[in-house]
């Protein structure tokens, strides 16, 4: 039973390790982190933890995943910023901030966006914390019965979701998943010891290390693409001195907070859910329910601060199927799940129990987090928009040297580069003819653990193990919709086209 | 759209490749699968799904979204890129990190901006120098010395 008092003495454990001197440091250094790759445009948050990967070789776990985790959440404080004052989105999660956000700045009112979109991921991001405290718990438990038939069924929902919830065409993330899934049976097969598709290489007898592939994927790619682009960078120049919502202001929202929060946590949750997908949903919703929609575009301060909170509240529940069941929900979660394996430890539904520590520790320092992005983007935000001014000719290169130094450090082996710049190449390629990184990326990191609960299943039972529980026939049977859903769908209508026709 | 026609039919040489791969390795049986089982299982996948592809695209009538070329007017920048960090990569050990890592930073941005040689220039010593503080004096990685073998 999940008493209140076990789960004060836990929040209190947590705030214990958060509150130590150079976990507070670390955490600053995420946030901080976080919240410039968040300001600029072009390198997210899951190349970005990839790339701290090497730095956190030394740390201590429970510093080093406080960090990434700052990164993480702090990403979408810092993506507003740009959308707000520049029409350029930060990040993919703050692509519909650009719609209300950027009119508000044009009318002089830039202040007032920055600082409800503060405000906003500020309520979201802490209530989605204390969620995550609560749900934690009940979940772990749950899932503490889970055998690897139910884990097996459990991940093909997982990446079929994925697949499913990406923007681009499903059959595409279909073949990027099935192609990271292969990728991920290079090297030594989990079950039987067989060497597999190395050719003779010592380098992918390890198999191919994920590392090198988000850095590529993630890192180098990104940097290709935007060698491509140009950047508009002028800077919207506005009074930035009145950074706080008027009580109209507070009054308009409050229901589009709430809202925001409801929808990010809930989505936030679902793999490949994402934090971009539940602005797009509640900026929608809020358009639907408001009694002046036809203004929404024109810079109403609910088109901010709903999506803006929505996305904050996405992160803390994001955590949530990494830290109870070992399952990303989105790449970046991906490269934190890298982040607990390269240190040791494996997360699940035994973490909780195993290193109460780094699971509490980690929760409440997004307590904590929260509040030092409140204090850094409010009253420094002239300081990030500054940052806005760096060059990319000075920014790229860096990126490629992170990329660089950090696949090299993994091992001291030059041939993980290699690996590192072929993915950046195949990244690179990919993104111009629609292919997702998301789906390949998750089933590279999937594959194992999927293959070997699958065959483990097997061997306890016969193949029907997995349509005699009913925790595997619903995962199964909700993957299977997904996949059939879209083309019956499509075969429905060119019937009726078909029969139409004279 | 006879780019996702290609696509479909690159996708099925893979799927057929992984096939003849994995066809190398032990199926095993149904309550017992073989390391070569799942590999196949993928190489079916691949099949399947670029079929569709295929038969998708052949369908489509629409106009594609945008016009994704693989040779876009900057190209020739990513090229130069991707062709001198693998000279980089192949002489990462032998030149030794400090070097490789000024070429590196210094060769990449004089392509991004060719006129700015001189700050390039500067970014190469001063990125190599103080990564190497971060990576081999802080946090003790051990990295290649290269021509410096001599050096500690």
């Amino acid at each position: 039973m999940i008493t209140l008092d076990s789960l004060f003495h836990n929040v209190g454990l947590g705030f214990s390790v958060a509150y130590s001197l150079s976990n507070l440091l670390f955490c600053f250094l995420g946030v901080l982190i976080g919240t410039m790759i968040g300001v600029l445009p072009g390198i997210g948050p899951a190349g970005t933890i990839a790339m701290l990967l090497p730095v956190s070789y030394r740390m201590d776990p429970v510093s080093a995943i406080i960090m990434m985790a700052g990164v993480y959440y702090g990403a979408q404080y810092g993506g507003s910023t740009t959308s707000i004052l520049l029409n350029i989105p930060g990040e993919a999660a703050s692509v519909v901030t650009c719609l209300d956000g950027y009119q508000m700045a044009r009318k002089g009112r830039a202040g007032a966006a920055l600082g409800m979109s503060a405000f906003g991921s500020f309520i979201g991001g802490t209530l989605s914390v204390i969620g995550l405290m609560l749900l934690a718990p009940v979940l772990v438990k749950f899932s503490l019965k889970f055998g690897p038939a139910e884990f097996f069924s459990l991940m093909v929902f997982g990446l079929t979701m994925i697949a499913y919830l990406g923007s681009g065409s499903l059959i595409k993330s279909l073949l990027m998943g099935t192609a990271g899934l292969f990728v991920s049976t290079i090297g030594m097969d989990p079950v039987s010891g067989i060497i597999r598709f190395t050719f003779g290489s010592i380098t992918l007898t390890d198999g191919v290390g994920f590392v090198p592939v988000a850095m590529g994927m993630f890192g180098l790619a990104e940097v290709f693409q935007n060698l491509e682009k140009e950047f508009q960078r002028e800077i919207f120049k506005t009074r930035l001195r009145a950074l706080l919502p008027t009580i109209k202001d507070w009054i308009d929202s409050r229901w589009a907070i709430v809202r925001g929060t409801v929808v990010g946590f809930s989505l936030g949750m679902l793999p490949g859910g994402s934090t971009a997908l539940p602005t797009f949903i509640v900026y929608g919703l809020e358009k639907r329910v408001s009694k002046y929609p036809e203004k929404f575009g024109t810079g109403v301060i609910e088109g901010v601060a709903a999506p803006e909170t929505a996305n904050n509240a996405a992160t803390g529940s994001a955590m949530i199927p990494l830290l109870c069941l070992g399952i990303p929900a989105n790449v970046a979660m991906a490269v934190l799940l890298g982040a607990f394996i390269m240190h040791g430890i494996q997360p699940g539904p035994l973490l909780m129990g195993k290193h109460p520590q780094l699971f509490w520790g980690t929760i409440a320092s997004m307590y904590v987090g929260n509040v030092m992005l409140l204090i850094l983007n409010l009253p420094l935000i002239g300081l990030w928009v500054q940052i806005l001014k760096v060059p990319y000719r000075l920014l790229f290169p860096l990126i490629i040297l992170f990329c660089f130094v950090g696949s090299y450090c993994l091992n001291n082996n030059a041939y993980d580069v290699l690996i590192m710049m072929i993915f950046g190449i195949i990244g690179y390629v990919m993104r111009k003819y629609h292919y997702e990184g998301a789906p390949f990326l998750l089933a590279l990191i999937l594959g194992p653990m999927m293959e070997t609960a699958f065959r483990q299943a097997l061997i306890i039972g016969d193949p029907s193990i997995f349509l005699k529980k009913p925790i595997c026939i619903s995962f199964l049977g909700f993957a299977l919709l997904l996949l059939i859903l879209k083309p019956l769908l499509t075969i429905t209508r060119w019937g009726i086209q078909y029969f139409k026709k004279p | 759209m006879t780019s996702d026609i290609f696509q479909s039919l690159l996708w099925l040489c893979i799927g057929v490749v992984v096939l003849f791969l994995s066809s190398k390795y032990s199926m095993g049986s149904l309550s017992e699968p073989g390391p070569g089982a799942l590999p196949f299982g993928l190489g079916l996948a691949f099949i399947l799904l670029s079929i569709i592809l295929f038969f998708r695209s052949w369908r489509s009538k629409e106009p594609e979204r945008k016009k994704s070329s693989l040779f876009s007017s900057r190209w020739p920048k990513v090229f130069l890129i991707i062709f001198f960090l693998s000279i980089i990569t192949f002489l990462l050990e032998n030149l030794g990190y400090l070097i490789s890592v000024f070429l590196l930073t210094a060769i990449s941005m004089s392509i991004m901006d060719p006129r700015r040689w001189f700050s390039a220039l500067l970014l190469g010593i001063f990125s190599s120098f103080f990564s190497y503080l971060l990576f081999d004096v802080w946090l003790k990685i051990q990295l290649p010395k290269g021509l410096f073998y001599f050096w500690g």
